[in-house]
């Protein structure tokens, strides 16, 4: 995996310093002094995505997708269509419901401009999310045909991960990430954050569809 | 005057009793669905915008999706979710500062995300959902009862669980267990027993406060005779002590009474040592290692399924097994595979003979044999010609009583594999004195006490079951300290810790592992 460069956008970082006080959590911890979840505030204090271009090495694997069918990562992705990327799992209850609706909405909003998207997500709780649990959940987001979930072996899974400089160790660290490329280019638009549908379509406009 | 105005008065407070009551519990009942599947009391799916612009059904977003079951938050990643119960909702927060929620200004928060405080919070992750008043204050009265007081088995100075065990377990394997809950148990308590001393003795605010630990309290409720029975012999024993959960356990027949009894109940149940879990869809309050024997009835089903037989004979005589057989039976049922059942009585010999021409059978015949390490031996068949299929929870790792080849379903690690959680335990349960003597049961039995404490250390002085509960859908980092399952997984609402396992082959007594592929049925 090699980084060709990270360009964080200056409209982000203006946003950062624009949204400290509106993005701060609304815990309860009232023992001052004893604030056990200082870390978890102080990255909330941030603002809404990042988008910034990498390079990635697919790994060579084969993983299977929410009809059972056996699907050649490599191939899926180096393909003359666009591909919007993204990783959840679906007993995940904070994060990943808002970008799987999120996906669901840029689809939505890029209507028919966005025919040939090939959307992915991926599973990174393998174990638990086997093929007909996936369908289930595609379905509950009213996910349409364009839409693969892949889960695989715990192994593979970790790997897909690396490879996109995803992995935080547990499923339980999960960072929302999603991830942009065009077609036939080896460079990927990685986009940090939860971003709205609209910002996701103008991305996948400007950057996928030009 | 004065008579007719009792008559009124009377007449008045029946009619609030039949009003108000009702009125209140239904509006705590519509809530109650809000607040969990996000259907409003119409039936319709609640509606809302996430992410500043994305619609979303309360289906897919419930309040309780994040808030969890108990309204006391969540964390995940880096994103917080604050506790919503009542006793937080509408009391004043210090930090970040607000004045106390009431209906106007939840209802002003659900729809707006603006806090009574003035401030608009992050419209990320929280929904901006369409409620009316009486939505919202159906959902308010929902919010005011849930986790308001702490659940029954715990008092200022102790905490009470209880250890179920069925007759059918052996002395020696119940000893073998109860000695590491015990152990684990006294040692806890040894640890913080200076706890209640000190809690006035700090400077800061949160020293202050009363001591969060809890002796430990351990009994152990024996369950005797049929299973039909075991539902009143619990409840009866929760009446005349209630506990605040279920730990640990041992049971070689369907745990499937005791299941019942814990969501009945509303209790806790961490991990028992159970063969056959007899779970249903949407139990939340007991965690399981695996779905046991019914497990490798799966793993070995998804073998025929590649391998395929043209019949199978399936030899048991316990219930458990019983058990595993019916639902491999269900599992080919369809198929064109023909499937008998050998049923003995345990008391009884084995049936020999019947056994002895199966196994002389041709090779597309396949002998599921849910059977014990013990049995298994006295059979012995030295050039069977039928596929055999066996058992790893109920062989107990003794691949040697089976002769030629055979499979072995197999939910444990690989034999031969390193195992760090078990090298641990051993070393924990050398240290105590403690003989290991049903190695994979005590190593389970440590693990439960292990989540158990990790539970009540995450709810600090909540002492909220449903609570306890919710912390463990997030406690994926514990698993590194349960051994023989080689990719346990914890998440919200998954309750079986391991969810796949292998078939091994079995030569001679020894196990083939070098193709070993994980099955995940």
């Amino acid at each position: 995996m090699m980084k060709i460069g990270r360009f964080v956008t200056g409209l982000a970082l203006l946003l950062a310093f624009a949204t400290v006080s509106s993005n701060e959590t609304e815990s309860q911890d009232r023992h001052a002094g004893h604030d056990k979840h200082a870390a978890h505030r102080a990255a909330m204090q941030k603002t809404r995505y990042t988008a910034s271009v990498e390079t990635y090495e697919v790994p060579d694997i084969e993983l299977i997708d929410q009809t059972g069918a056996t699907v050649d990562l490599q191939a899926l992705l180096d393909t003359n269509q666009p591909v919007a990327l993204n990783f959840i799992f679906t007993t995940c209850t904070t994060i990943c419901p808002v970008m799987t609706a999120t996906f669901a909405q840029m689809r939505r909003e890029l209507g028919e401009a966005g025919d040939g998207l090939r959307l992915v997500s991926i599973s990174i709780d393998p174990e638990y999310d086997r093929p007909e649990k996936l369908q289930a959940y595609a379905e509950q987001f009213r996910a349409g045909s364009g839409w693969k979930f892949l889960t695989g072996d715990s192994a593979d899974i970790v790997q897909v991960l690396r490879s996109f400089d995803s992995y935080t160790g547990s499923k339980m660290n999960h960072q929302p990430v999603t991830l942009l490329k065009s077609p036939g280019s080896a460079s990927w638009t990685r986009i940090d954050g939860l971003a709205s549908g609209t910002d996701l379509a103008h991305e996948v406009e400007t950057r996928l569809l030009n | 005057m004065s008579g007719r105005f009792r008559y009124s008065a009377a007449a008045l407070l029946l009619l609030a009793s039949f009003i108000f009551t009702p009125a209140i519990a239904s509006d705590a009942e519509d809530g109650r669905r809000i607040y969990r599947d996000g259907v409003l009391p119409s039936g319709e799916p609640l509606t809302a915008i996430v992410a500043g612009d994305v619609p979303v059904l309360g289906t897919q977003f419930s309040c309780q999706s994040c808030h969890a079951q108990s309204g006391m938050g969540a964390a995940e990643g880096t994103y917080i979710v604050p506790p919503i119960a009542g006793q937080f909702l509408f009391a004043e927060s210090p930090q970040p500062a607000r004045p106390a929620y009431d209906n106007d200004s939840l209802a002003t928060l659900l729809r707006e995300g603006i806090t009574p405080g003035g401030r608009q919070i992050d419209d990320v992750l929280m929904p901006r959902y369409r409620l009316d008043d009486e939505e919202v204050a159906a959902l308010g009265t929902f919010l005011e009862g849930l986790s308001s007081e702490w659940s029954p088995g715990v008092d200022d100075t102790h905490i009470r669980f209880a250890t179920v065990i069925t007759d059918d377990v052996s002395d020696a394997e119940r000893d073998a267990v109860l000695a590491v809950l015990n152990t684990f148990a006294e040692e806890k308590n040894r640890n913080t027993r200076l706890e209640s001393e000190r809690w006035d003795r700090g400077s800061t605010p949160a020293s202050r406060l009363p001591t969060v630990h809890r002796d430990w309290v351990l009994e152990v409720w024996e369950l005797t005779g049929a299973a039909d029975t075991w539902g009143a012999q619990l409840e009866q024993r929760y009446r005349d002590n209630p506990v605040f959960a279920l730990l640990s356990g041992l049971s070689h027949q369907s745990w499937g009474p005791v299941g019942r009894f814990c969501e009945r109940n509303e209790i806790p149940c961490l991990f028992p040592g159970a063969d056959v879990t007899d779970a249903e869809q949407d139990d939340f309050y007991t965690l399981y290692y695996s779905r046991g024997l019914e497990l490798e009835a799966d793993l070995i089903a998804k073998h025929l399924a590649e391998q395929p037989v043209s019949s199978v004979v399936q030899v048991y005589c316990a219930s458990g097994p019983e058990q595993a057989a019916a639902r491999l039976r269900a599992k080919l049922e369809g198929s064109s595979v023909a499937v008998r059942d050998i049923a003995f009585d345990c008391e009884k010999s084995l049936p020999k003979d019947e056994i002895g021409k199966l196994l002389s059978a041709p090779n597309d015949t396949a002998a599921v044999l849910w059977l014990d390490a013990t049995q298994i031996a006295a059979m012995r068949e030295d050039s069977p010609s039928a596929r055999i299929y066996a058992s790893a929870t109920l062989l107990g790792g003794l691949f040697e009583s089976l002769s030629g080849s055979a499979f072995v379903a197999h939910p444990y690690r690989l034999p031969g594999k390193s195992d760090p959680a078990l090298a641990r335990f051993k070393v924990w349960a050398k240290t105590r004195g403690i003989e290991l003597t049903s190695p994979r049961r005590q190593a389970e039995a440590f693990f439960a006490c292990l989540a158990m404490k990790d539970a009540i250390a995450h709810i600090g002085r909540f002492f909220i079951r449903d609570f306890a509960l919710d912390t463990l859908d997030h406690a994926q980092s514990i698993v590194v300290y349960l051994s023989y399952y080689p990719r346990p997984t914890l998440g919200p609402r998954q309750r079986f810790v391991n969810k796949g396992g292998y078939v091994l082959p079995v030569i001679n007594g020894q196990a083939d592992t070098k193709d070993a592929a994980w099955i995940l049925p």
